[in-house]
């Protein structure tokens, strides 16, 4: 979690992560190919921090591209992570941003970012749906691909299908 | 983990009669919802009162599949994500395992990308055209696009081998060049394709009916669209000038002159008139592609033992909006996630905000204005 004060910044991508470091000092960001800032963020720590990237002027990502998530389960986590852009045809307008949160595999809730973009609604939707995160404050949290009634959470790496085994039907 | 009940009930308003309400399901077999896409609506007489989707349908396990796949294997599943614009699904993934690998393409193999990517473009918006014309009752315009989408069905054919789910693209370039005599079919094909468009403009732009059905129907301001992450002509048609081959350029687009389409009122008639600019632009890009083509390998060094190291999330500007294809590597020749972010499934969450207030046979229109492909929706 190393902090990359040497590597040259492109100019754009410099004013947001000195943003991000005067209000969060001890976050961890870093520059990733393609213009990407990458930051870790604690469960706790998310709901201030996704509102103020939203409703700070030098900041203002107003554009949540995708919510998703990654189960880590050698390393026992679930990872959630969120990819962030803004609009803009000026080129100091184009850094993105890409937020990980690390959750605990038997619990995972962390709160819901629905008010802050309603884009997030479906994406927390799926991400629910396939791994079982519990997205707090979320309005209308529900399985969204799998059928209403469907046990288990598919795209963990333990899942198995506990549907019972149907008796073959030979001819 | 809290299995919440079904909760699919909408609920009622206090405002309206109990009497009048009536709860109606539009789908899954409805000939106007492209696909199996089921919206729960609640009506009073026909005026839609709120509206939910429901999805998963055609849910086919793309995502779990992927990661027991190898790398290349991926890639016939990527083109039946989003089935009328294979080449731009697969495009996303290809180009998140190439980040991932360091592969680098080559120049020649790029120009037949962005190429096969515009015909792709003008395919899928020949089927939009055609398919949106048909749920508002104008049958012959269906019949005339998919009289063009023939002719470039056979340009693919020749090309790949298949006439709709391609699996040409490869990490690192193309599958294989392009055939002697591409650049005579595919110039002749634009020349029709720019003297059918005139056909297809007085068929329907102008037409007093179809703006009647179009214009003011499911309005959505710029930052409606912005706040729920639309993309592609929806965010275009409220009028922000946003789109991925320009504002983020991938591959060689940055060498290509084109403008972006942007409509102004945010309606179904502003979101029809962006598409139909799309494809003059889309004819422009393959014109100066043709032209410019440099020669050379069309598949670069590509290792054969393929590894994948690290995340990534690429992004691509596909006829109906943002593809966005998040990769993680685990060192293996498989990838250990790929998820697939598709633009249709964010754009249905604003069907309710488009719907509320219009009648039954506008939410056909404003459904068709979307261009909802459940393939990429449900993946």
């Amino acid at each position: 979690m190393s902090e990359h004060e040497a590597t040259t910044w492109p100019e754009h991508l410099q004013p947001v992560a000195d943003a991000l470091r005067e209000r969060f000092p001890q976050l961890s960001i870093e520059l990733k190919p393609d213009n990407w800032l990458e930051v870790k963020v604690d469960a706790d720590q998310s709901p201030e921090f996704f509102r103020y990237i939203k409703e700070y002027p030098g900041l203002a990502f107003d554009y949540l591209l995708d919510v998703t998530a990654v189960d880590y389960i050698n390393e026992g986590k679930l990872q959630v992570v969120y990819h962030l852009a803004r609009l803009g045809t000026d080129a100091k307008k184009r850094g993105k941003l890409v937020v990980k949160i690390d959750l605990p595999r038997d619990n995972p809730r962390v709160r819901s970012v629905v008010d802050i973009w309603p884009t997030a609604n479906f994406h927390e939707r799926e991400v629910y749906d396939m791994f079982g995160v519990v997205f707090e404050g979320h309005p209308d949290l529900r399985r969204i691909l799998m059928r209403e009634d469907w046990v288990g959470h598919p795209l963990r790496k333990d899942y198995v299908d506990q549907r019972p085994k149907r008796t073959r039907v030979t001819r | 983990m809290a299995e919440t009940a079904v909760t699919s009930e909408v609920k009622q308003d206090p405002t309206t009669p109990a009497e009048h309400e009536l709860f109606v399901n539009m789908g899954p077999q409805h000939p106007s919802t492209h696909g199996v896409l089921r919206l729960l609506l609640r009506v009073d007489g026909e005026r839609v009162l709120s509206l939910k989707p429901d999805i998963g349908y055609l849910h086919r396990c793309f995502e779990k599949i992927a990661e027991r796949r190898s790398v290349q294997m991926v890639i016939p599943y990527c083109d039946r994500t989003d089935y009328l614009a294979a080449i731009t699904s697969e495009w996303a993934y290809v180009m998140a395992a190439e980040k991932l690998m360091g592969v680098e393409v080559p120049e020649r193999a790029e120009y037949i990308r962005v190429i096969v990517g515009e015909m792709q473009r003008i395919a899928s918006h020949l089927l939009w055209f055609g398919t949106f014309a048909l749920d508002l009752g104008a049958v012959t315009a269906f019949l005339y696009a998919f009289r063009e989408r023939e002719s470039l069905f056979d340009i693919f054919q020749k090309l790949t081998g298949a006439r709709m789910l391609y699996n040409y693209l490869r990490v690192g370039g193309v599958r294989n060049d392009l055939y002697e005599g591409f650049e005579e079919d595919i110039l002749r094909f634009l020349d029709l394709l720019e003297e059918r468009l005139i056909e297809y403009n007085k068929l329907l732009t102008g037409n007093r009916i179809f703006e009647s059905r179009t214009k003011g129907v499911g309005v959505i301001t710029k930052e409606q669209a912005i706040a729920y992450g639309a993309s592609g002509p929806v965010l275009r048609g409220c009028g922000v000038p946003q789109d991925l081959r320009k504002t983020d350029p991938y591959s060689v687009y940055d060498r290509f002159e084109f403008n972006i389409p942007v409509g102004e009122h945010g309606d179904v008639y502003s979101r029809y008139v962006v598409r139909m600019h799309e494809f003059y632009e889309s004819i422009r890009i393959i014109r100066q592609a043709i032209k410019t083509i440099p020669g050379g390998p069309w598949l670069g060094d590509v290792p054969r033992r393929m590894k994948l190291v690290g995340d990534v999330y690429t992004r691509v500007e596909s006829p109906r909006g943002e593809v966005g294809v998040y990769l993680v590597g685990d060192g293996s020749d498989q990838p250990y996630r790929c998820h697939y972010r598709s633009p249709c499934f964010v754009h249905l969450q604003l069907l309710e905000p488009m719907g509320v207030g219009h009648l039954i046979a506008d939410m056909v229109a404003i459904i068709g204005s979307i261009d909802i492909v459940m393939g990429e929706v449900d993946r």
